[in-house]
């Protein structure tokens, strides 16, 4: 009964370990170290999420629902005032 | 012993509970921020003065803003947005008391944190409704002539397919000299939009403002008075023009002095593709008074802390002047010769063009010339009502999508209403360093 529990336990701390070992071999560098590049917890910057609303917008009814479209429309907007407020002049 | 493994296994239950629960309590951690550092060299700003034998001020500037949103769906936020400036480098340091602007000096170390926005901002998807509670910033629908600024209240926003509409309320001050709630300044929103095609929008507005005794600092009386706003907005496209612009009237009555207040502005604004730039223009009138009287001079508010004249709590930034009107570059250090619309009381005529032009996807440049004068000359001691002409030029280099290197340089060749002082031609020259996640 001990063998087995051990056992069990054993094959789930290997399971556990695999996709940290897959992620990095000896031959690949932590570009999120190195760069700050690809980091697990990485967010858009308020300008790439400008960016990428509106590369979605332009894709249209071909990918998107009207009601879908509305959304990231509104998205955009919400992006875009942000950004006018971080800019907004006065004492 | 017993209990411990009791305690453990009941721990590690527990912890495995709330890490399964976390995905269902999701909240998206929304982080945006601003960092603007500039030198500026000029024989106007800091001091705002025009006078003869000017003196010329350097100094360096900076302000970061930093706005955090936690989001708990697309229809619930809370949104908060704070500041952080020295008004100079070098000014002051190891500062609690008054530290608004401080802490540029050695050792740093000030108390200086501004609160700009806490709100919050919840939709309502089933009834097209959007609800705004806390302190928030609000721009009114006439190019920020008569308020745009940072204000508590509650702003009701219900959306239809081609339409928008508004209503809110304000507590722009309560001064607590008596009971809470009775020397109150106070704004009602009423506000809609309306599509008409893809190309053209037009809009209606009324505001109404309830100053009721509120005591102003610097100011002997108190502000004691009622003022009706009433405007329509407009902006379409034709072919290639893009043209917008607004009529809007005010009536009220100043309880202090009796005067009842009759004032009115009216702006047109146009731009358009012109080879690989846009070319712009704006023209402003506002109505203003030849006696000082407020009868038809446009109430534009002020801060109770900086009242009079002093810091208006509004701003027309469209024409890009530098120095006859408001900078859209300035921070704390915020002159200009006509500093809001009510222009102490005398009104404004503004007239501007302007040319925008990208020479490469990183370099781009501005040029702006503009004029400015009273509607009415209310000391009449002035040889003409004529303030000056401004010519400006920009140029921008983006250095990264998040970081911007900037310089402008401003210069106003005064008009005769300045006559009498023999005072020297104001110059502004900026150079900024912007950087914006």
């Amino acid at each position: 009964m001990k063998k087995i529990a051990i056992s069990l336990i054993a094959g789930l701390l290997l399971t556990t370990a695999i996709p940290a070992m897959a992620e990095m071999t000896k031959e690949e560098k932590d570009q999120c170290l190195l760069a700050s590049k690809n980091c697990a917890n990485e967010v858009d910057s308020l300008q790439q999420r400008i960016r990428k609303l509106n590369k979605e917008i332009k894709k249209g009814t071909k990918v998107y629902s009207a009601e879908e479209l509305k959304k990231l429309e509104l998205k955009l907007k919400e992006a875009d005032e942000i950004l006018k407020n971080l800019e907004k002049p006065g004492k | 012993m017993k209990f411990n493994k009791k305690f453990l296994a009941v721990a590690a239950a527990g912890a495995l509970t709330v890490a399964t629960a976390v995905p269902a309590l999701a909240l998206e951690n929304q982080f945006s921020g601003a960092f603007i550092s500039l030198y500026d060299l000029s024989n106007f700003n800091a001091a705002g003065n025009i006078q003869k034998d000017a003196p010329t001020a350097n100094f360096f500037e900076q302000r970061v803003r930093l706005g955090y949103t936690a989001k708990v769906s697309d229809d619930l936020k809370l949104v908060t947005k704070f500041e952080f400036d020295y008004s100079n480098w070098g000014n002051s340091s190891y500062d609690s008391t008054v530290g608004r602007g401080q802490g540029g000096a050695l050792g740093a170390d000030t108390v200086n944190m501004e609160t700009k926005n806490l709100y919050l901002d919840w939709s309502i998807p089933s009834a097209k409704l959007n609800v705004k509670i806390g302190m928030q910033p609000y721009d009114d629908s006439f190019k920020g002539i008569f308020t745009s600024a940072d204000m508590a209240g509650i702003l009701l926003t219900h959306y239809y397919a081609q339409a928008s509409t508004y209503a809110g309320f304000f507590r722009w001050n309560d001064d607590g000299s008596t009971t809470l709630g009775k020397n109150t300044r106070d704004m009602f929103v009423l506000d809609g939009k309306y599509n008409v095609s893809k190309d053209t929008l037009i809009g209606a507005a009324y505001y109404f403002v309830n100053s009721d005794n509120v005591k102003m600092t610097n100011i002997v009386s108190p502000e004691d008075l009622t003022v009706h706003m009433l405007g329509v907005n407009a902006a379409t496209k034709i072919g290639a023009l893009n043209v917008d612009g607004f009529l809007a009237y005010q009536f009220g009555e100043d309880n202090i002095t009796n005067v009842d207040r009759s004032a009115f502005a009216a702006n047109v604004g146009a731009s358009m593709k012109l080879n690989a730039g846009t070319a712009r223009t704006e023209l402003l009138y506002v109505s203003g008074d030849n006696n000082n009287s407020n009868e038809h001079s446009f109430y534009t508010p002020y801060s109770q802390k900086f009242a009079q004249f002093n810091l208006a709590e509004s701003g027309f930034y469209n024409n890009e002047m530098v120095i006859l009107g408001r900078d859209k570059n300035a921070m704390t250090n915020d002159n200009a010769i006509v500093y809001d619309v009510n222009n102490r009381n005398q009104g404004v005529i503004f007239g501007s063009v302007g040319y925008d032009y990208t020479f490469t996807s990183k370099l781009s440049g501005s040029a702006n010339a503009g004029f400015a004068a009273v509607a009415e000359d209310n000391v009449g001691i002035h040889e003409s009502n004529y303030l000056g002409t401004e010519i400006n030029c920009e140029l921008g280099y983006k250095f990264t999508d998040n970081l911007n290197l900037s310089a402008r340089a401003a210069y106003v060749f005064l008009g005769d209403y300045f006559k009498g002082l023999d005072a020297d031609d104001p110059y502004d020259v900026k150079l900024l360093v912007k950087y914006i996640f």
